[in-house]
């Protein structure tokens, strides 16, 4: 491939790689568009290293603990049973 | 779970029929997901503890609609995510303390730690920084981001749950992911020498 073509399709691929980087962490990229990730990924300083950003900030987020500061359920279960035969809210 | 052969199908199945403390049982069960929820979606403690009972008490007017081929925890995030846009939809908008409009939404967050991605993910101070940079996020991003990736749901469950078809559901769910990537990128923990 020529040098011209080449920067053409590295551009073209840089345009499209980050609009597709989260279906790509997701397993929900066909082969071909896999594929265009990661050799976009290997050649572009830049789209590797949203890539790997956005991959890190996804593992955090699974990672992440139930809030805190909930009461005791059985508190909740008492308030909703004492409820039930309320009116629905308009 | 699901259907009449597991314990919470045989559960549902009662409270359909008006059993107070079957429904009881299921409250209890589903609580702490039901009010986790709630705060990710971005309502403070007290809404949380206050939307929560909305919650089950619409759920209760309307099992007997609910199919029992569905996931009952899915439908309970279904009723919650619409109670949670509720009632954020009834806040007031918020008050830019400084009033200039260009604060750069890093700059409210806290110093960068030194130290690495497993051990940020297990320091309340990161888990602060992680919810305050969830809370800038449009609703409806972080809800989706929220569904998805710290809930865990499926993208179609979690597409059901905000009503919406899949393919729209990724679109808020890539927005939300790539914000939240600019807004955490300091405190990845990535070194300098893995940009390129």
């Amino acid at each position: 491939m020529s040098t011209v073509l080449y920067r053409l399709r590295v551009r073209r691929d840089h345009r499209w790689a980050p609009g597709h980087m989260s279906a790509y962490l997701d397993g929900e990229l066909s082969e071909p568009s896999r594929a265009r990730i990661e050799r976009h990924s290997s050649e572009c300083p830049e789209c590797r290293w949203v890539l790997k950003s956005l991959a890190r900030t996804v593992t955090i987020l699974r990672r992440m603990p139930a809030p805190r500061g909930q009461g005791d359920p059985r508190d909740l279960v008492i308030a909703v049973r004492s409820r039930l035969g309320e009116r629905p809210r308009p | 779970m699901t259907g009449a052969a597991t314990p919470e199908g045989e559960l549902i199945r009662r409270a359909q029929a008006g059993d107070q403390e079957a429904f009881g049982q299921l409250v209890a069960a589903h609580a702490e997901r039901v009010y986790g929820g709630l705060r990710r979606f971005g309502l403070d403690p007290s809404e949380a503890d206050e939307v929560a009972q909305e919650v089950f008490l619409r759920a209760w007017r309307g099992l007997p609609r609910f199919q029992a081929r569905a996931r009952l925890s899915t439908w309970l995030y279904r009723i919650a995510f619409n109670e949670a846009q509720r009632r954020l939809s009834r806040r007031p908008p918020p008050v830019i303390e400084s009033g200039s409009g260009d604060e750069d939404p890093i700059a409210a967050l806290p110093e960068a730690p030194q130290f690495g991605p497993e051990a940020l993910a297990l320091d309340r101070e990161f888990e602060r920084v992680v919810e305050r940079a969830l809370a800038q996020l449009p609703p409806e991003w972080r809800a989706a981001v929220v569904l998805r990736d710290i809930e865990g749901l499926s993208t179609e469950e979690a597409a059901a749950v905000a009503g919406v078809r899949e393919a729209a559901f990724k679109s808020r769910l890539h927005r939300g992911r790539m914000r939240l990537r600019a807004l955490l990128e300091p405190y990845l923990g990535l070194e300098e020498g893995e940009h390129g």
